[in-house]
């Protein structure tokens, strides 16, 4: 009974894509599982969930925490946890308003200060965890406090707009049509079409690399299959989308983003050497990297991105309000590990924590549709939230 | 050698005897078929190396840890022993050598846990429980320590007679002591002597590890000795040298390979007095192509001298040179970043050198990252590429550089960590135990690598808990003990029994 290895039955004979799907069903896994709730959504509210003006709004209504959970993703893989951002990104909100609205200052040089004072609150917040070491759950909770505080201070208890024209555009604005299609706005569909053709190709680049390297790939058939169904999904999604009123500016500003992320993640050496930080600090360390500093960055990264989110959601509202931001770092918390990123620290992906935000947001604006209530809408999120984490937790200890 | 038990038939029941005990953590066998029994009245001592499986033999009678295979038996019947509680109740008490204090109590509040005075309404009496704090201190002759005192704040030596107080005064008919002395001075070896004696004569059965002989032998009355996880003779009578020779054994040289001439190179580092937390007033020369063994028992500061060397840990005196100039090596990343470079394999390679969750190739390449990478991003052919050359080199048996560190065997992770060492091309490699835990025929191949990178003129400096591979390995061994540099060794000739006789003898005067 002790030998292990023995207790394994022989690896049953299967078809390539079948144990192929098996050993790699977590990525596969989130994917439907987003899919999956969105499909029963669209047949309980009778087809309302993707009508082309809903799609628009899920998307403007999750930008700012999907923006949020990028920097959130990088935080929680260092194995840190940041509370405060809600109140940052609702202080940033605040602070874009009073330039802008009491002193009426351009959008640009605001949206440039603020972003400043995003990565300068990350960067105290990152000093007390990196340099003395306080927990980061102990710092951010402090933060979280300080900064719902000062919000009430700086707006006077009172909400401050409307904003200027120029600065609404960032979330309520539409990418011009070059076009002047009516009814369908061509761009956003090149856009789709040219998006959908830019990730096959980014996929099959990587499956010849692998190839290369004598790394095992999926089976053709799946490969092609799986390529060809999400270039279908993206572009009849944009399709979708250009009949509103096409792509919002936000979504532009989001896509480059998780890009951007995911690139930083899985390619270059910050990315990796904030992996191995999360993994195993003192190996870490004791393999020359800078342990200290690299914590402190990702701080600082939480803190800009924090302050996009809090112009982002202010612009939606078109007014800075106290109560702004109060909560999201929940919902933020949760896409990370509903996506699968792992609270100790070391594991989960870009990728997976966005998902993880569409999941709560379809289920947000799902229900929403359907007339449950708030109270009950909390159950339901609580409880999908230890649902995913358990099975994620299931899956790995088998 | 006279392997003769000292009871014959008709011997008196055990209090307490393991039979046929087995315990592996991971792949690694701690313990294997071992047998031990003492008897009410006795002092055992239990000798060996460091990793012979004594403190792993006395967890499991102690009810700490579970064996895998085996039985333990009290007074003759079998038990389960599920929790240090099981065996509290069958009168079995251990004192472990990592303390289980709890720091932010007092005194007082340790040696009564679990049985605290109890007042009206069943509520903790906090004055009855200073009362007896002091009490139990007093009624063993201990006077200088305050029952109101954190035991966060107490030095090392007295927390260690509070954690004997506490287990002595629970009346043990088996009282188990792992290195009960490693941190006392004399007189608190006297006092405790004397506890023990008293409760010998009370008839329990008392077993202890020490690997201070002149205790040993003024104290036990019978000794086993443990070799490779398990014990390989008991004797009434036996001297320091039959019992060297027992415990490091007599194994084959073969599996060593050849050790090339000792180099009269230039000296690659040079430390001068160095001093800090656990290293006392050290000084070394370490040569080009040399490998120096550093040998002695565990906790006598080699960990805190490799960790210096490293900067991973900063000395609060002396000087490092390497290649004649005076450095500040002010963390790993600077150590590995000097001119020569410094590599350190760590202890305990799980959690203080790989990353068990990625990849072959994420753990090799970590340290030479920036060097691989264009503005910060990895060129993935290139990284690809020195890894497998690497891999290939040191025969990493894995399924690919894709596979996580964790799945590989304990010789297979260390060929990784050695790997990133290679990759990032640095002579001076400081290998802390770097064969434990190591299957045979993997250490052999480690043994070759170290031969082979001396003669390519790095430097190695290595410790080892086993004494007969510094004694084959090593061109020099130096013996620490207590921090400082006890004896210098030449390779030449060297036994184990040198090595282990070195780091055994009392201070000389």
């Amino acid at each position: 009974m002790n030998d292990m290895s023995a207790a394994h039955p022989p690896a049953r004979a299967a078809t390539p894509a079948a144990s192929f799907l098996r050993s790699n069903i977590r990525e596969y896994g989130m994917m439907l599982s987003l899919f999956a709730i969105m499909i029963f959504f669209e047949f309980m509210t009778g087809g309302t969930l993707m009508k082309p003006l809903n799609l628009t709004n899920l998307i403007l209504q999750n930008s700012y925490i999907v923006i949020m959970a990028l920097g959130m993703l990088l935080v929680i893989v260092a194995g840190h946890i940041d509370l405060s951002v809600g109140s940052v990104s609702g202080f940033i909100g605040a602070m874009a308003a009073v330039l802008m609205v009491r002193f009426g200052l351009h959008f640009i040089p605001t949206a440039l200060l603020c972003l400043a004072a995003g990565g300068l609150i990350g960067a105290m917040q990152g000093f007390w965890v990196a340099r003395f070491r306080i927990p980061s759950f102990i710092v951010t909770l402090a933060g979280m406090l300080v900064f719902k505080g000062l919000t009430l201070a700086l707006l006077d208890g009172q909400s401050v707009g409307p904003f200027p024209r120029t600065f609404q555009l960032l979330s309520s604005g539409f990418i011009p049509d070059l076009f002047n299609g009516a009814s369908l706005r061509i761009t956003s569909v090149v856009l789709g079409v040219a998006f959908a053709a830019v990730l096959v190709g980014v996929s099959v680049a990587g499956r010849g690399r692998q190839r290369r390297h004598g790394v095992e790939t999926e089976p053709l058939g799946l490969f092609v299959a799986r390529n060809a169904f999400f270039a279908a999904i993206i572009v009849a999604f944009f399709t979708l989308l250009a009949t509103y009123r096409g792509m919002p500016n936000v979504l532009v500003i989001m896509l480059g983003l998780i890009a951007l992320y995911g690139f930083v993640t899985n390619r270059t050496t910050i990315g990796r050497r904030i992996y191995a930080l999360g993994g195993n600090e003192k190996a870490a360390r004791l393999s020359g990297v800078r342990t200290e500093r690299l914590t402190f960055l990702t701080f600082v990264n939480m803190g800009v991105l924090a302050a996009l989110a809090g112009l982002v959601f202010a612009a939606r509202l078109n007014t800075a309000t106290p109560k702004a931001g109060q909560g999201f770092e929940l919902d933020v918390i949760a896409a990370c590990f509903i996506g699968g990123a792992s609270a100790y620290g070391g594991v989960g992906t870009v990728i997976g924590a966005v998902i993880g935000a569409f999941i709560m947001g379809v289920m947000n604006n799902g229900m929403s549709i359907l007339g449950i209530g708030i109270d009950y809408q909390q159950v339901i999120k609580g409880l999908v939230l230890l649902a995913a984490v358990f099975i994620d937790v299931y899956h790995k200890s088998k | 050698m006279s392997l003769a038990e000292s009871a014959g038939a008709g011997q008196p029941v055990p209090a307490i005897e393991g039979v046929g005990i087995s315990r592996a953590f991971g792949g690694v066998r701690a313990v294997q078929d071992a047998s031990f029994a003492a008897l009410a009245g006795e002092v055992h001592a239990l000798v060996g190396e460091n990793g012979a499986g004594k403190s792993t033999l006395i967890k499991i009678l102690g009810g700490r840890i579970r064996p895998d295979a085996g039985q333990v038996r009290v007074r003759g019947a079998a038990v389960l022993l599920n929790s240090p509680h099981d065996a509290h109740r069958l009168g079995a008490w251990t004192v472990f050598q990592e303390l289980t204090l709890l720091p932010a109590m007092t005194v007082a509040e340790n040696l009564l846990l679990g049985r605290e005075p109890r007042g009206r309404l069943g509520l903790i009496d906090r004055r009855a429980m200073e009362r007896d704090g002091e009490a139990m201190l007093a009624g063993l002759g201990i006077h200088h320590i305050d029952p109101l005192a954190l035991v966060q704040d107490l030095p090392l030596a007295e927390r260690q007679i509070v954690e004997i107080v506490r287990a002595i005064t629970q009346d043990p008919s088996i009282l188990f002591l792992d290195e009960p002395t490693s941190s006392l001075m004399e007189r608190e070896v006297a006092w405790l002597f004397g506890q023990i004696r008293r409760l010998r004569a009370a008839g329990t059965a008392i077993v202890f590890t020490s690997h201070r002989w002149n205790e040993i032998v003024s104290i036990a009355d019978r000794i086993t000795v443990c070799r490779g996880g398990t014990n390989v003779g008991t004797f009434t009578e036996i001297g320091e040298d039959e019992a060297v020779t027992l415990m490091t054994g007599r194994r084959v040289g073969s599996q060593y390979p050849p050790r090339p001439p000792a180099p009269a190179g230039e000296t690659a580092l040079a430390v001068r007095n160095l001093s800090g937390e656990g290293v006392h007033d050290v000084s070394l020369e370490l040569r080009k192509g040399e490998i120096l063994g550093i040998g002695g028992l565990a906790g006598h500061g080699h960990r805190e001298l490799f960790f210096m060397l490293f900067g991973a840990q900063q000395p609060t005196g002396g000087e490092i040179r390497l290649d004649g100039k005076p450095v500040r090596i002010a963390s790993p990343r600077a150590a590995v970043r000097t001119g020569s470079g410094i590599a350190l394999v760590p202890e305990d390679r799980k959690t203080e050198g790989l990353l068990l969750a990625m990849s072959v190739r994420d753990n090799m390449s970590l340290t030479i990252l920036s060097r691989i990478a264009s503005v910060g991003v990895i060129r993935q052919a290139t990284e690809q590429r020195l890894c497998r050359g690497i891999m290939e080199m040191l025969k990493v048996r894995a399924a690919g550089l894709a596979s996580p560190v964790g799945a590989l065997s304990g010789g297979n992770q260390q060929k990784v960590l050695l790997g990133r060492w290679l990759l990032a091309d640095c002579r001076t490699l400081l290998l802390y135990d770097v064969t434990r835990g190591v299957d045979a025929a993997t250490k052999h191949e480690i043994y070759e690598l170290m031969t082979r990178l001396a003669g390519e003129g790095r430097s190695i400096m290595f410790y080892s808990s086993d004494a007969e591979e510094l004694a084959h390995q090593a061109h020099r061994v130096l013996v620490l003990r207590e921090g400082r540099i006890a004896a210098e060794l030449d390779g030449t000739g060297l036994t184990a029994e040198d090595i282990v006789a070195a780091a055994m003898r009392d201070r000389a005067a």
